[in-house]
């Protein structure tokens, strides 16, 4: 009887019955405060949508890198401070892959808005939700003091580990171990103001290193502004760094911290024509080739990764204690011992994740072997640009580059007298 | 051999609408999608008290400073017993309210005489930390009223509960924001 | 380049750009000294309350372990006070501290960027380069440096899955031999046998083709074999694949049967021991019921059985005996009678006693093992029910009949899910599931429909949907196809309902007694009397008998299927029944 006694730890038997009580002693209730109302998710949603397509008039119409600044002001007091960071955007990329693959698990109608809005805006405007609307991209961008600039082969080179981030984060979600975007969101400290030490000093070191490489975490770590990359890369309207006409006054070349101006293209040599193709021939072999390499090492990891599943975490531990290797039992242990679930439905369960990171593994490696061929690729096809341009996947949005260029004087001016402004 | 830079352009041209026009299609059909789930909720995180072994880390894991976890009193359940084991600590000298009996380390729970030989406990939210040393004394020799829960008006509903992720028991769950509870009950 | 110059040399004069640095300088000192006051705090937090709550940890065991010192008492009580009027005054100052400084920090970042506009520089474009050369060459560079940052990421990843941790197989393999076999069949596997009383889920239906309809037990047509059941009992078989298991009873011995379905040859027999004389003393044994009147339950790696002394026994398909536990002599007015049921590795056990509710339980043991699992205490007096496990929503339900509770568990962790007063007496017809809905009987008074909760059920209440008054049995369990419900009557009395309202279609009297509970088989319900005649009745809105057919004994178990089988129990042999070529 000893073994039921201790099988019940925490789920005691009713040992007393309920008191007759003789005087007229009134039990007091236990009180249940609610959750925050449902319409306040749906006004988080209307500020989300009306602060896009504030931040697309501003950028668009007015071209004032004051009102996106003051904008993201407003985007970090509301969705940061005062939302303290949850819902995001970027976060919610995680609950939009967990409800694909765990079908308990129904996305809330504000995920699935935060997820889609800001890449439906970047098909139209580009990425408006970065320049102006994200939380975490405005706290870094109040510190831009000393921006170095990156150059642009190692910005690629560093963004490879967005991708794999990315990658990471999806397989996470999938297979259910957890939010990692959520998990290691450098700024959530400081919307929340807790004391959580190590996420302070994430924050701070982002926020330190923003000062002279503009905006880290987006640039180099968001997965979320990778997705908005490509649809910038798409959108049907693009910021322009001049109002009308560019007049190649190159005042602009160093304008933006984020290294996002790209300058006119020379028209390539006549000569590197058939090299140039039997590279790419080379490099699409190459594409085959680095996914295959990618899936093999995602396989070879994803026992490694799997260890971050709760689920392989108690199995080894439970492993432990059955070989005599842990004579007192952790929390995790007990807590399986008291479960009543058998050892095999554990084994059986710890295999299925096993499974679940194993195709997930290969599929992220697939992935990222992807990614890094087609950007080899992508450098051997050249685009061709008269003017000085904005890069449409790298640009923020931020308007910082209007007030270099000429144009805009003049274009400021003849607002006052009516004459015409260009989309 | 090589086409024309403007046939080039408008090839290019060509692709890119494509790909914009399935991308948008897609994000539509992802509206289209979520619309025909309307049924779509919200979410919270609760406790489920038959799952909680009563660890302690509710009270340091909450990125909450001071734990959005509380202890709840199930009244209905309760015994109203004399030597309270959720009370005091174990073999108290005394049956009485000083700090040197109690096994709370805030002092965050009440006992009132109601009537021979029946105590009242009540939980003082404010200064209950969520540590669960009541809950464990209280199921280890008494009817386990009391118990754990994620307090709404103080959780910030986070993506991904902190605490959740170091529960060694998987007790931290999802529940519909509809009914944000998961309440112990007696069994008659 | 001479402006930039003279910016230089002017700005320390410009009172606004003085006005600026001074500011900065001023928050920095502050939002620094915000800081340190945090980190110290949150030092004492972290380390010095840790730390003081261990020492009053230990200066109460002190005061438990020794005499009662009021002196160490009172400082407890100070020191109690103390820490905690400290450490919430702490709480509240880093509270609003963190608060400030995030404050002081959006200050600082503006008096910086106040600073700043005072020291803007012009764009000042360095000579062009040759665009071609360059662009030629940034496309060769960052072509080169992603092929490097690739190489480098692959041969990192590569390094950790060699640091990597083994995996589960390796480590698995070499300590868990006996755990690699599985505990259990699945739930597919449970559906495709006739692994508890009423075959899958409890339901009474048939799954299985080919089920003979004629038979004749004095020419011996259709019986493929007949072999004699040494202990008397009234238990249905149960078959996973090839074996039937049975029990049997007497006031010496209790004993477990196991057959080989192709011949009927006994592979082994398990004795289950008696409890001790002294709670035997106690017991109830009634004919109607007597001394193995529980069915056993299998579940595709062990088969267990429990008594009317409360005494519970579980074997391998080998016959090896696993465990015993003794439960205690149930009180039972009738003697006990529930079947068991399993779930998985969970043997569940409605261990139902007394005149008034107080010691019944619903019990699940670890089948591979005998220990509990866990327990629940039921409201409710003596039964002679079943449980039945049931997949309700991607849920699995342990339904359970009692006086007046009809309750549902949680099968995997005991919890209760639902209730519902509808039932009354001494109920002993099992609840049957099907069409949505739940269907009980109150022996002698009505059939009750039920609704469950939909999922998640912990907080809705289930619903009673109708009741029906008729020839309400008192042993026999109903039987339902999804679109009608029958029930049969120990009287004989055939009663069909409509299951949406619970209209009473027809109320046929077949002439004869039951006791074993109906089986439908296609559109055919199988009824077995106890003079051993199985009468076979189309399942239809009008009543119509097709068939009856005849065994020389007398028959209280319920029939048994498998794939073209019947396997009957009577008083003294066990009967396959099987169509012949």
């Amino acid at each position: 009887m000893g073994l039921i006694l201790s099988a019940a730890a925490v789920q005691a038997a009713q040992r007393f019955p309920p008191p007759q009580f003789e005087t007229d002693y009134q039990m007091p209730t236990l009180t249940t405060p609610p959750p925050r109302a449902a319409v306040w998710e749906l006004v988080d949603v209307g500020v989300l949508a009306a602060a896009l397509g504030l931040a697309a008039w501003l950028i668009f119409r007015k071209r004032s890198r004051h009102g996106i600044a003051a904008l993201s002001i407003f985007s970090l007091l509301y969705f940061g401070f005062w939302r303290k960071g949850c819902i995001c955007s970027v976060g919610s990329l995680g609950n939009v892959v967990l409800s694909l693959f765990d079908s308990s698990y129904v996305l809330p109608l504000t995920a699935a808005a935060f997820f889609l809005l800001p890449i439906l805006f970047a098909l139209f405007f580009g990425r408006v939700f970065c320049g102006a609307v994200c939380p975490l991209g405005a706290i870094q961008d109040w510190v831009v003091f000393r921006p170095l600039a990156v150059p642009a082969w190692l910005e690629t080179t560093f963004r490879l580990g967005a991708w794999l981030y990315l990658a990471a984060a999806v397989l996470f979600a999938a297979v259910g171990a957890g939010l990692l975007i959520c998990r290691y969101d450098p700024f959530i400290a400081f919307f929340r103001l807790g004391f959580n030490t190590p996420l302070w000093l994430l924050g701070l070191l982002f926020l330190g290193l923003g000062v002279f490489i503009a905006r880290p975490y987006c640039r180099f770590v968001c997965p979320y502004g990778l997705l908005l990359r490509q649809a910038g890369r798409l959108s049907f309207w693009h910021v322009r760094i001049t109002p009308d006409e560019c007049i190649q006054c190159r005042l602009c070349e160093d304008a933006c911290p984020f290294g996002a101006i790209q300058p006119p293209t020379a028209p390539w040599p006549e000569s590197m024509r058939p090299a140039e193709r039997r590279r790419l021939v080379f490099l699409s072999g190459l594409l085959l080739v680095l996914m295959g390499l990618g899936g093999w090492l995602g396989y070879r990891v994803h026992a490694g990764l799997a260890a971050g599943h709760p689920t392989v975490e108690l199995a080894r531990q439970v492993r432990l204690r059955q070989a005599g290797l842990m004579t007192e039992p952790t929390d995790t242990v007990r807590a399986f011992e008291v479960s009543g679930r058998t050892l095999q439905s554990l084994w059986n369960q710890e295999a299925a994740v096993f499974q679940r990171f194993a195709w997930g593994g290969i599929a992220a490696g697939i992935f990222v072997g992807f990614v890094a061929g087609v950007k080899l690729i992508q450098m051997s096809i050249h685009f061709k640009r008269t003017d000085y341009e904005a890069d449409r996947a790298g640009c923020l949005a931020c308007g910082r580059c209007f007030a270099f260029c000429p144009r805009q004087r003049i274009w400021e001016a003849g607002k006052q007298t009516g004459s015409g402004e260009k989309q | 051999m090589n086409p024309p830079p403007s046939e080039l352009l408008s090839r290019r041209r060509f692709l890119k609408d494509g790909l914009w026009t399935v991308s948008l299609a897609a994000a539509g059909a992802a509206v289209a999608a979520l619309a025909s789930r309307s049924r779509a909720k919200e979410w919270v995180w609760q406790i489920d008290p038959y799952k909680c072994i009563g660890c302690g880390r509710c009270a340091t894991h909450c990125v909450l400073s001071e734990s959005a976890v509380k202890c709840v009193h199930a009244f209905e359940m309760c015994g109203y017993c004399d030597l309270c084991t959720g009370y005091f600590s174990p073999d108290p000298k005394a049956l009485q309210t000083g700090a040197e009996h109690q096994l709370c380390p805030t002092g965050a729970i009440r006992r009132r005489f109601i009537e021979e030989p029946y105590f009242e406990f009540t939980i003082d939210e404010s200064r209950c930390i969520g540590c669960g040393k009541c809950v464990v004394g209280c199921a280890a020799f008494g009817n386990g009223s009391l118990f754990l829960q994620i307090r709404h008006d103080r959780c910030l509903n986070c993506n991904e509960c902190a605490i959740g992720r170091v529960c060694p028991s998987e007790a931290i769950v999802r529940v519909p924001a509809s009914s944000p509870y998961l309440l112990k009950v007696r069994n008659p | 380049m001479s402006s930039r110059d003279e910016s230089k040399y002017l700005l320390p004069q410009n009172p606004r750009y003085q006005a600026a640095v001074s500011s900065l300088i001023v928050s920095a000192v502050f939002w620094a000294v915000v800081g340190l006051l945090l980190a110290v705090q949150f030092y004492h937090l972290k380390v010095t309350d840790e730390r003081r709550s261990r020492k009053l940890e230990a200066l109460r065991h002190v005061y438990q372990t020794s005499g009662a010192d009021e002196s160490l008492a009172e400082e407890i009580r100070q020191l109690d006070v103390h820490y905690r009027r400290d450490h919430l005054a702490r709480l509240q100052f880093l509270y609003r501290g963190s608060g400030l400084f995030v404050l002081f920090g959006a200050v600082f970042v503006g008096t910086i960027l106040w600073v700043r506009s005072f020291h803007q520089k012009p764009p000042h474009p360095e000579p062009l380069e040759d665009r071609t050369t360059a662009q030629i060459q940034a496309a060769r560079r960052t072509r080169w440096a992603v092929s490097a940052g690739t190489a480098v990421l692959a041969s990192a990843v590569l390094f950790w899955s060699f640091q990597g941790s083994q995996t589960p197989q390796e480590s698995a393999g070499a300590e868990d031999s006996s755990e690699s076999r599985p505990a259990f069949a699945s739930w597919e596997q449970m559906n495709q046998n006739w692994p508890v009383f009423r075959g899958p889920q409890g339901a009474g239906i048939c799954p299985f083709d080919n089920i003979p309809t004629e038979w004749d037990g004095a020419s011996g047509k259709n019986i493929r074999w007949k072999v004699p059941v040494e202990l008397p009992g009234h238990n249905s078989p149960v078959v996973w694949e090839n074996r039937i298991f049975l029990t049997g009873a007497d006031a010496k011995r209790q004993e477990v049967y196991c057959f080989n379905a192709e011949d009927g040859t006994l592979l082994w027999t398990g004795q289950v021991p008696l409890a001790p004389a002294a709670q035997r003393e106690e017991m109830t044994i009634m004919e109607d019921t007597g001394y193995a009147a529980s069915t056993a339950a299998v579940n595709g790696v062990f088969v267990a059985a429990i008594f009317a002394d409360g005494q519970v026994g579980c074997f391998d398909f080998d016959g090896r005996r696993q465990w015993v536990r003794s439960l205690g002599v149930p009180a039972s007015a009738y003697g006990y009678a529930s079947s068991l049921t399993v779930y998985e590795n969970r043997l569940i056990i409605q261990f139902d006693q007394d005149y008034e509710p107080g010691r019944s339980k619903l019990i699940a043991l670890d089948i591979t093992t005998g220990q509990t699992l866990w327990e629940r205490e039921r409201p409710v007096p003596n039964s002679w029910t079943s449980p039945t496990v049931v997949e309700w929503g991607g849920q699995m339900q342990i339904l359970t009949s009692g006086s007046p509770w009809l309750i549902a568990y949680d099968a995997t962790d005991g919890r209760e899910l639902w209730r519902l007063d509808c039932l009354g007496g001494d109920v002993a017809p099992t609840q049957i599931a099907a069409a949505g809905r739940i269907f009980a009987v109150h022996p002698y008074t009505h059939l009750a429909a039920v609704r469950p909760p939909q999922a998640p059920a912990e907080q809705m209440q289930a619903e009673l949907l109708w009741k029906a008054e008729g020839s309400i049995p008192d042993i026999c369990s109903p039987v339902s196809d999804g679109r009608l419900v029958w029930t049969v009557d120990s009287e004989g009395v055939l009663e069909c309902f409509d299951v949406q309202d619970g209209s009473r279609l027809y109320s046929q009297d077949l002439q004869a007694v039951f006791q074993a509970s109906p089986v439908l088989v296609g559109d055919i319900l199988y009824l077995l009397s106890t003079k051993g005649r199985m009468i076979l009745v189309k399942a239809a809105r009008t009543f119509e008998q097709i068939g009856q057919n005849e065994l020389p004994e007398s028959f209280t178990a319920s029939p048994a299927f498998a794939p073209g089988r019947i396997y009957l129990r009577g008083s003294r042999h066990l009967y396959c029944i099987e169509n012949r070529r």
